[in-house]
């Protein structure tokens, strides 16, 4: 990876720390706040691999925490499993395709919300894991997944990720 | 690919998994004052300007927003309103007489008339710059911070002066849990994690206001051979240590008994909309106030003391 990669990656995470505290916070849908480091990760991970994959989720892991407010470290263990997962994921089978990615970053919110719930059910006084099952966890991964989509597309023309080697398809 | 890159790799990711399970065991066993608290707080605070600034900047396009989400259910709400209206209407009546009762005997009686706040209360009123990315904690976050004299546990209260003398908008909010320079954490007491003495007002009902996982509240703890009326508002009833006594939290939406629970369940209607919280008010009690000291002496064990301080 080059210096170039590099500053894309880092300008990407800026962007993203700025959108998500500054403005998506501010536009709920279907109740819920959409994860946009979740799923730049997923999408650096899937097109660079399993290495560059945990790196990056450590580095967007420590700042979400930082923006979240929440216990360093949690999202930090969440987002180098799923960039890690992922590369090797991609690494094995390249999956393309906006619509295949777009159901990747389902996938992917559901399994980071449930460790995350896992964590708040082990924390918490409260267990109230299934009732947020239905009004966080699933929402937030349909909205991750429809945001999936802009934000591939405009990794890709920035170069952040390869693109696909023919026209774009909703599944390849 | 070959044997030692696929060593790296799983080297690489254990040594990163183990570096984070060992940063969020020393930080959850550090006290809210330790540094890495200090870090993480200054680095949310740095974002204060900026979040400040977008909140502004989207404020318009936020409300069109939000005026189309609530189009949707405003034609129902609309006639369920109307009946309700009509209904209060007579109470009104009713509720007048009592005030002017009420007047007079406080009078009589030279009550103070900031009754609701201990001597030497101070307002500072602040704009919600940020809310929960999740909604398995309910905090927004304000732009007043410790350079204003927020401090942490102060109680928070609704702001809404275009709704005139209606208790709607003015209700509580919550409490301080966190406190940058210039920013603060609210725990709002829908969070499922807070919880708030309350009394029923009529029948004085006591019990404790919590938040759940759905984002409505629920006074527990009321013993089923207390009697609490639907529409009664329940106010805070001061014997924590974080919310002076008074303060209007809700309206009683139903009261409900199961044949398992030995408490009735009664939930209520908030009188704030969290979801649409722009401004509120922090109460900063100054210490060695008579009122809170009062307080303080009457505290019942595990009330009003929600975690959050970690956060």
């Amino acid at each position: 990876m080059g210096m170039a990669d590099i500053l894309r990656l880092t300008a990407v995470l800026l962007a993203a720390v700025l959108l998500q505290s500054a403005v998506m916070s501010q536009f709920p849908i279907l109740g819920v706040t959409a994860d946009l480091f979740l799923i730049i990760v997923v999408m650096v991970a899937l097109s660079r691999g399993s290495m560059t994959g945990a790196m990056y989720g450590a580095v967007v892991g420590l700042l979400a925490d930082v923006v979240f407010m929440e216990p360093l470290g949690m999202r930090v263990i969440l987002y180098v499993a799923v960039g890690y997962g992922l590369g090797r994921f991609g690494e094995e089978f390249h999956p393309a395709g906006v619509g295949l990615l777009a159901l990747i970053v389902v996938v992917a919110s559901i399994i980071t919300q449930t460790g995350y719930g896992l964590f708040v059910y082990i924390t918490s006084p409260e267990g109230m894991f299934f009732t947020m099952l239905r009004l966080q966890i699933i929402p937030e991964a349909l909205v991750d997944g429809l945001l999936a989509v802009p934000v591939y597309i405009l990794l890709v023309r920035t170069r952040v990720v390869p693109g696909p080697e023919t026209e774009v398809t909703l599944f390849s | 690919m070959s044997r030692d890159n696929e060593t790296k790799r799983r080297f690489l990711f254990a040594a990163l998994i183990v570096a984070s399970l060992v940063l969020l065991t020393v930080f959850l066993r550090e006290p809210a004052s330790g540094t890495l608290h200090a870090l993480r707080d200054k680095g949310a605070g740095s974002l204060t300007p900026l979040q400040s600034l977008a909140t502004r900047a989207v404020k318009p396009f936020r409300d069109g927003y939000q005026y189309v989400g609530d189009l949707a259910g405003a034609m129902e709400e609309n006639r369920d309103l109307k009946r309700e209206m009509e209904s209060l209407r007579g109470r009104v009546i009713e509720l007048d007489e009592a005030k002017e009762e009420n007047d007079r005997l406080k009078q009589a009686l030279d009550f103070r008339n900031a009754d609701i706040f201990p001597d030497g209360s101070r307002f500072v009123t602040a704009r919600v710059i940020g809310w929960s990315p999740t909604r398995w904690q309910e905090w927004v976050r304000i732009d007043r911070g410790s350079a204003q004299g927020v401090k942490l546990n102060s109680p928070v209260v609704g702001v809404s002066p275009s709704l005139g003398d209606s208790l709607y908008g003015k209700g509580l909010v919550g409490k301080v849990v966190a406190v940058g320079e210039n920013s603060a954490l609210v725990q709002l007491i829908i969070d499922a994690e807070s919880s708030v003495a309350a009394v029923a007002q009529g029948t004085r009902a006591q019990g404790i206001v919590e938040g759940t996982a759905s984002g409505k509240l629920v006074m527990d703890y009321v013993e089923r051979d207390q009697p609490v009326e639907v529409k009664k508002v329940v106010i805070t009833s001061g014997s924590g240590q974080i919310y002076p006594k008074g303060i209007p939290v809700g309206i009683v939406e139903s009261v409900g008994e199961e044949d398992v629970n030995i408490y009735k369940r009664i939930e209520l209607r908030a009188f704030v909309d969290y979801s649409a919280l722009e401004e509120v008010m922090v109460i900063v009690i100054e210490s060695g106030s008579v009122q809170l000291e009062e307080q303080m002496d009457s505290v019942a064990p595990n009330e009003e003391t929600g975690s959050g301080s970690g956060r």
